[in-house]
C-alpha cells in the first residue's frame, strides 16, 4: 500500500512554480528519504503532506484517501519541526502530552503513554523540566515524542538532525532507524545532508533544484546506479567524464573519452537508449578506482596518471590524479596500519577499474 | 578575573541607573509621599483621616466607579482591536511592515491637545459626521455627539491605542509562527490553538497594553474636560477642581489615594486572574 501518494501536483508561490506537475509514491511502513539542494522544494513537498500548504493543482492521496483539501488538524500525520518548534511555556511532559489533551483522553492513560514515550527516547528523566532548560539533542527527542505519541500514519521530519553536531547526529540517526523499525510508521524525511540520507532510508527520492524528482529508489541503487548525472553528483563524489558511446564487434560496449581513453562499460539497455556515436556521460565513484604505483592484472579497464594532490581523511585517503590536464578523485581505504609502497604527490600511477563500476549516463 | 570584571560591571549598573533613579525620586515618590502626607494631617496639624471621610460618599465613589468603568471599557476595546492588528502586522506584512510600525507609533508624534481638537471638528454639530450623514439622507437633525460618554470614549479609544498596540507588536515579533502550526499539526483546532499557545505567549505584552491604558485612561484630565461637558464628572476632572478651583490640597490629595488604591486594586485583581487563566488552559 502507498502511505503518500502525489499526482500531478503543483505547487506556486507567486508568480514561481515551486514544483510541477509532481508524481511521487511513498511506500507505507518505509523510512522514505526525500534529498536534495537548499532551496529546490523538498520541504514545500513535507508541508503539502503536512496540510500547511495547499497545492495549486494536482491531488495528495493519504493511504489513498484524497486529502488535498483535509486541513492539518483533520491529517493523521505529525510533523518533527526544523528548530523543533517546541512550547516554551510548557515543560517536556506537557509538550509531550500536547496533542493527547487536545484529543481529550483521560489523564491517566496521558501520563502513561506520556512516559511511555518519554522512555523510548530517552528522556525520562527530563520529564518535568523547562525547555530551556535541554539540550539540542534534548530539544529533539522531545519534538520527536510529541509527535509519534499520536501515532500518525506518516511522521514527517524535516532537516531534523541540522542543528546537531557530528557525533550526536550520528547516534540520533541509528535511533531514528531503530524507532521506525518498532512504529512501522512511515516517515518521511527530508533533507540535504546526501550522507543522512544514504543511512536511514529504505527508500529515498532525489529533487534536483527545480523541484523535478530525477530518481527514486533504495540507496543502494541511487548510489551505485544514479539514473542521472544529477544524481551521481549530487549523492556521493563521482568522476564524470563526457564521452562517445561505442558498439563493438563481439558486442561490448565502450565510452571513448576524449584525451583519457576508451573505457569498457556494461549498459543495461532498458534503462539508455545505445546508439553508436552517442554523445553520454560517464560516471566513476572515487573508491571504485584502484590505484596503484606498480601495473596489477585482472581489470579490465587503465588509465595512468600522476598524483597532484592529497587528502588524508583517516579512514581513506583522497588522491587526485591528473590525466592530460583532467582530474580524477580516487578514494583508497587505509586497510594497513602502514602501507608498505606509499604514494606521494608527484608519483606516477595507474587507476584500475571494473566495468560494471561505471555507470553511462544521459549526456 | 572573570568575578572581578563581574563585579565591577555590576556595580557599574548601579552607577548607571543613578540618574533614573534620581529622576524617580524627585518628581515621583517625594510628590506622592506629600500627597500621602497632606491627605493625612488635619488642619490643626495631627494625624487624622477627616478628609478622608469626606470623600467618602456615595457621589465620589460613583465617579471612580465612573472613571473606572470608563478606562476598563476603553482598555478592552484597545486589546480587542489590537490583537488581530498586532498579529496581521507581526506576520502578514513583508514590505510594508516598517511602514505600518511607522504608521502605528506615528500618533505619539502628535500633540495630545492636536488630536483632541482634530476630534471637534469631526464630532461637533456642523462636523464631518454629522454633514456626512446628512448629506446621504441618513439622518434629519444633526446628531449630538460632543460632550457626551460617547465622545470620551471614543477620543480616549483614539488616543491610547498605541499603547496597547506597541506592546502588542513587539511580543508578536518574539512569537514564532511555526508554534502554531506545531500546534495545528497535532491535531488542536484554531480556538484551541489560541487559547493554549498564542494566548499565553502574548499574555505579557496584552498585559502591559492593558494595564497602560487602563492606567492611564482612568486618570485622564485632558479628554474628559474638553469632551464631555462640564456636567459629567471624572476622576482626573475632580482632583484637579480640588486642587485648582477649591485649593483643598488635603481633600484633592485623598480622593487622589482613595482612587489610585481601587487602580491598584483592580489592576492586581486583573493579573492575578489572569494568571490563573494562563495556568488554568492546558
Amino acid at each position: 500500500m502507498d502511505a503518500i501518494r502525489f499526482e500531478q501536483v503543483t505547487k506556486r508561490y507567486g508568480p514561481e512554480d515551486i514544483i510541477t506537475n509532481l508524481n511521487l509514491v511513498i511506500p507505507a511502513g518505509k523510512f522514505f528519504a526525500l534529498l536534495g539542494p537548499s532551496g529546490c522544494g523538498k520541504t514545500t513537498l513535507l508541508r503539502l503532506i503536512g496540510g500547511f500548504e495547499q497545492a495549486n493543482s494536482g491531488k495528495i492521496f493519504l493511504d489513498d484517501i484524497d486529502v488535498t483539501y483535509v486541513p492539518i488538524n483533520k491529517r493523521r500525520v505529525n510533523t518533527v519541526f526544523q528548530n523543533y518548534a517546541l512550547f516554551p511555556h510548557l515543560n517536556v511532559f506537557d509538550n509531550v502530552a500536547y496533542g493527547l489533551r487536545i484529543k481529550a483522553v483521560p489523564a491517566e492513560d496521558i501520563k502513561q503513554r506520556v512516559l511511555n514515550v518519554l522512555a523510548k527516547v530517552h528522556l525520562e528523566k527530563q520529564a518535568f523540566k523547562a525547555i530551556d532548560q535541554l539540550s539540542g539533542g534534548q530539544q529533539q527527542r522531545v519534538a520527536l515524542a510529541r509527535a509519534i505519541i499520536n501515532e500518525p500514519k506518516v511522521l514527517l521530519l524535516d532537516e531534523p538532525l541540522a542543528a546537531l553536531d557530528r557525533s550526536l547526529k550520528e547516534q540520533m540517526l541509528v535511533e531514528l532507524i531503530e524507532l521506525q523499525y518498532e512504529l512501522k510508521t512511515t516517515f518521511v524525511y527530508v533533507t540535504h545532508d546526501q550522507t543522512e540520507a544514504l543511512a536511514v532510508a529504505d527508500q529515498m527520492a532525489i529533487m534536483n533544484s527545480d523541484g523535478e524528482i530525477e530518481q527514486v529508489g533504495t540507496p543502494k541503487e541511487v548510489y551505485e546506479f544514479p539514473a542521472t548525472s544529477f544524481v551521481a553528483k549530487f549523492v556521493g563524489k563521482t568522476n564524470l567524464f563526457n564521452g562517445i558511446f561505442h558498439e563493438q564487434a563481439g558486442g561490448d560496449f565502450v565510452v571513448e573519452v576524449t584525451g583519457i581513453g576508451t573505457f569498457g562499460v556494461i549498459v543495461d539497455s532498458t534503462k539508455i537508449a545505445v546508439a553508436n556515436g552517442r554523445p553520454v556521460l560517464l560516471s566513476i565513484r572515487p573508491e571504485k578506482i584502484e590505484i596503484n604505483k606498480d601495473e596489477q592484472v585482472g581489470f579490465a579497464n587503465h588509465a595512468r596518471g600522476r598524483v597532484d594532490g592529497m587528502i588524508y581523511h583517516g579512514r581513506a585517503t583522497e588522491y587526485l590524479v591528473d590525466i592530460d590536464g583532467r582530474h580524477i578523485n580516487v578514494f583508497e581505504q587505509n586497510e594497513k596500519h602502514f602501507a608498505r609502497d606509499t604514494i606521494v604527490e608527484g608519483d606516477f600511477v595507474h587507476l584500475y577499474w571494473q566495468k560494471e563500476n561505471a555507470v553511462v549516463l544521459e549526456r | 578575573m572573570q568575578r572581578i570584571r563581574e563585579g565591577f560591571l555590576y556595580r557599574l549598573n548601579y552607577f548607571l541607573s543613578f540618574p533614573a533613579l534620581l529622576w524617580q525620586v524627585v518628581f515621583l515618590w517625594l510628590p506622592l509621599m506629600i500627597l500621602i502626607g497632606a491627605s493625612v494631617y488635619s488642619r490643626t496639624h495631627h494625624f487624622s483621616l477627616i478628609f478622608y471621610k469626606e470623600i467618602l460618599t456615595a457621589a465620589h465613589l460613583r465617579i471612580i466607579l465612573r472613571s473606572l468603568s470608563l478606562a476598563f471599557f476603553n482598555a478592552c476595546c484597545c486589546l480587542v482591536v489590537s490583537y488581530p492588528v498586532a498579529y496581521f502586522v507581526a506576520f502578514h506584512t513583508r514590505r510594508w511592515k516598517n511602514i505600518l510600525v511607522l504608521l502605528l507609533t506615528l500618533p505619539f508624534w502628535v500633540n495630545f491637545l492636536v488630536h483632541v481638537y482634530a476630534w471637534f471638528f469631526i464630532l461637533e454639530r456642523n462636523g464631518l459626521v454629522n454633514s456626512l450623514l446628512l448629506s446621504f439622507g441618513l439622518i434629519r437633525t444633526p446628531l449630538h455627539l460632543m460632550n457626551t460618554l460617547f465622545s470620551v470614549a471614543l477620543v480616549m479609544f483614539q488616543v491610547y491605542l498605541p499603547f496597547m498596540l506597541l506592546p502588542l507588536y513587539v511580543i508578536f515579533e518574539k512569537f514564532d509562527v511555526r508554534l502554531i502550526e506545531a500546534s495545528l499539526d497535532l491535531g488542536a483546532s484554531w480556538r484551541q490553538t489560541f487559547w493554549q499557545v498564542m494566548f499565553p505567549l502574548t499574555l505579557s505584552g496584552a498585559r502591559l497594553g492593558f494595564f497602560l491604558v487602563l492606567g492611564m485612561s482612568f486618570g485622564d484630565y485632558v479628554t474628559p474636560q474638553l469632551l464631555s461637558g462640564s456636567k459629567t464628572l471624572f476622576v482626573g476632572t475632580v482632583i484637579s477642581d480640588y486642587f485648582i478651583l477649591n485649593r483643598s490640597f488635603a481633600t484633592g490629595a485623598a480622593f487622589m489615594c482613595v482612587s489610585a488604591l481601587v487602580l491598584i486594586g483592580v489592576m492586581g485583581a486583573c493579573f492575578v486572574w489572569l494568571r490563573a487563566m494562563a495556568k488554568g488552559v492546558k
